[in-house]
């Protein structure tokens, strides 16, 4: 074990007073380096899930939030890094794919697309549908069914390129929902949605944590870390700290993390 | 143009005008169609210029192709060797531009047109090798250049027919699939798909389309089959299989009509005939279409704009005040809300009064609902009885009377 895995075990031993099973980490990322031409992005970097908690990916603008978890997803190359399910090292991108429902962050596609509301929430049945099938009236009812949880049902029939952003972010967690995947990771949930869908999705994310499932998601408002998450990573290239939120989110991690760039509120509002 | 010219073209429109001229419109159909509904996916992940870059990267394999047909002393016009040979250097190509955009920070843009104009200027040296050289068949190699249905044999038109068929089938049967990557690939990834390997497929499906079309439409304008269809259709339809379907009926009728106006006349370039018609529709589409067409946003935003001078005008008389912009007096006479000096009428007094308790109920709503007034496209352009139901402006209007009564919540 090299020193920072040795401090890491350490940490997952503190929080619960005994090392925690290994299975009870729903999905950890390790050593993760990811480079964008010669500069890394990220540098050995990594998190671990906890079975039914709820994971905030934090740190300043660049600090490589969404290149973590889309390169523990493997969604892009790393340098570097392993990815780890329930415990046991993935091999297969398969394993992966059905564990994980992924929500993208809402900004990176393009919503003038000739779909409609319900075909988006469909996509999550794919595995349920098969590849090149019409999807049946079961399927169009489990995803009216979903849509309905995020409040999109008489919205189906819609273009989406009628949705607000915020009904844009709940067509994408119905999409998610009907994965029905253990593990559900989210890129910025939270940006650029109206504060009716932000409680939605808040209250959401609590009700999947208390079925059991584990809940990691990019967030970016230091003000509202505490109430909508268990866990955090603060990163800024590396990771600063890692652990429950009140510890990751503490003033000293903060300042480095972030530098002289948080005002005294700020830093109040985070701690707590 | 004459009497007779059209006479003609009527004919071959109903497969009447001879054998020939009937092969040639319903290959060209066959064409029209797969090249349509290959192009929708194309279109949408953002690969419809990669038709071009395949189309010209076809040039080095075919004229090769040729040159070593002949030097082996074949029958220099055998087709089929020059399309296995464009075949092969357009997968080159699209190989080519794939490598460069992944390992490079050029964009794909950039990629293509790098590889196109590469790959174009091969194949044009190897033309005018060809050209001095004293072989025979010549033509075939030119007529792969700007196309010629005239010549087009049944034989032709079978294969066209079957591999369009196909590729439609292929192309259909994956509209959810093709829809997915292009709407949102990294969450297909997510899902475990090979979205490289549909993607590759994608540049089959086109690169399949392009080889088929080379000889009717001609390299160079055969991009404009997979790409002005689905642009067209786009302006009709709100979801990618009737997108694909529309795609495909117009390219097959644009195509079928090209092919027959060609047919009917001398020396009519059957490609450039058959890009002319599909941009027509396009054209039509362009102005015409309802909701994304040219004409309808025009109206709309007038209609938009009229609306809120008439808001405006209103609340001004309603709280008395003088108007000046020009316009907004305009729409208030016409609507006869105004007279010619500037005193609303007695319908105008009418009206500005229902605007001013319809703009109160409004802002009465925002403050209470302000998420839902937000969302709302509507929010205080339109009477507030078309818009929310009943009981809830019954309930407005209740709290609206509470609050003057109090005396509090004049905003």
């Amino acid at each position: 074990m090299t020193p920072a895995e040795l401090k890491l075990a350490a940490f997952d031993g503190e929080a619960t007073g005994v090392a925690p099973d290994p299975a009870e980490i729903a999905l950890a990322a390790e050593g993760v380096t990811v480079a964008y031409g010669k500069k890394p992005a990220l540098l050995g970097a990594g998190f671990a899930a906890r079975r039914g908690r709820r994971l905030a990916i934090m740190g300043p603008n660049g600090a490589g939030k969404s290149t973590l978890l889309k390169a523990a997803l493997g969604l892009i190359p790393r340098l570097s890094g392993e990815t780890r399910l329930f415990g046991a090292p993935v091999s297969r991108r398969k394993a992966l794919a059905r564990a994980v429902a992924y929500v993208p962050q809402r900004a990176a596609v393009d919503w003038d697309f000739p779909a409609s509301v319900l075909d988006v929430a469909l996509m999550g049945l794919h595995r349920e549908i098969g590849w090149a099938r019409a999807p049946r009236s079961r399927h169009r009812d489990a995803a009216m069914g979903y849509l309905a949880q995020l409040g999109m049902e008489a919205f189906a029939d819609r273009p989406i390129g009628q949705l607000s952003g915020g009904q844009q972010q709940r067509v994408f967690l119905a999409r998610a929902l009907a994965q029905n995947a253990p593990i559900i990771a989210l890129d910025e949930p939270f940006a650029g949605v109206d504060a009716a869908t932000e409680r939605r999705i808040v209250d959401l994310l609590a009700s999947l944590t208390a079925e059991g499932r584990t809940i990691i998601a990019v967030h970016h408002d230091l003000t509202t870390a505490r109430g909508y998450f268990d866990d955090a990573v603060l990163l800024n290239c590396t990771v600063i700290s890692r652990g429950p939120i009140e510890e990751a989110l503490s003033r000293d991690a903060l300042g480095r993390a972030y530098g002289g760039r948080l005002a005294d509120t700020q830093l109040d509002a985070a701690t707590g | 143009m004459d009497g007779a010219f059209w006479a003609e073209f009527g004919k071959a429109l109903l497969l009447q005008a001879g054998w020939n001229a009937a092969v040639v419109c319903l290959g060209a159909a066959a064409l029209g169609a797969g090249a349509g509904v290959v192009g929708v996916f194309a279109l949408l992940r953002g690969r419809a210029m990669m038709s071009d870059a395949i189309s010209h990267a076809t040039l080095p394999g075919v004229a090769a192709a040729f040159l070593l047909v002949s030097a082996w002393g074949g029958d220099a016009r055998a087709l089929p060797a020059m399309l296995i040979g464009g075949s092969v250097s357009a997968a080159l190509g699209v190989l080519a531009v794939q490598w460069i955009s992944a390992r490079t920070r050029l964009g794909e843009d950039a990629a293509i047109g790098t590889v196109l104009s590469s790959f174009f200027a091969v194949g044009v040296a190897l033309l005018t090798v060809i050209q001095q050289l004293p072989l025979a068949g010549q033509a075939g190699v030119e007529r792969l250049l700007i196309g010629s249905a005239a010549g087009m044999l049944d034989g032709e038109r079978e294969t066209i027919m079957i591999v369009a068929g196909v590729l439609c089938v292929i192309a259909i049967a994956l509209t959810r699939e093709f829809a997915a990557i292009a709407f949102d690939p990294a969450y297909a990834a997510s899902l475990g798909w090979p979205v490289r390997a549909l993607d590759l497929l994608l540049m089959a499906l086109l690169l399949a389309i392009v080889v088929i079309g080379l000889t009717t439409v001609g390299l160079v304008l055969i991009i404009a089959l997979a790409i002005a269809p689905p642009a067209t259709a786009r302006f009709w339809c709100d979801r990618a299989r009737p997108m694909a379907l529309i795609s495909g009926g117009v390219g097959a009728v644009g195509c079928y009509v090209g092919a027959a106006l060609s047919a009917s006349g001398d020396n009519l370039p059957t490609g450039a005939v058959i890009v002319l018609c599909l941009a027509a529709v396009f054209a039509l589409s362009l102005l015409l279409s309802p909701q994304r067409g040219i004409v309808a946003a025009l109206l709309r935003r007038r209609r938009l704009q009229n609306r809120v001078h008439l808001r405006q005008g209103l609340l001004a008389v309603a709280r008395s005040e003088p108007i000046f912009d020009a316009r907004t007096v305009r729409i208030l006479c016409a609507a006869g809300y105004l007279r010619g000096d500037g005193a609303p009428t007695e319908a105008g007094a009418v009206a500005a009064k229902q605007m001013a308790r319809d703009q109160a109920l409004w802002n009465l709503y925002r403050d209470l609902h302000p998420e839902e007034a937000f969302a709302l496209a509507d929010w205080s352009l339109r009477p507030i009885d078309e818009v929310l139901p009943p009981d809830l402006v019954a309930g407005l209007m209740e709290q609206l009377a509470q609050a003057r009564r109090g005396g509090i919540g004049a905003a």
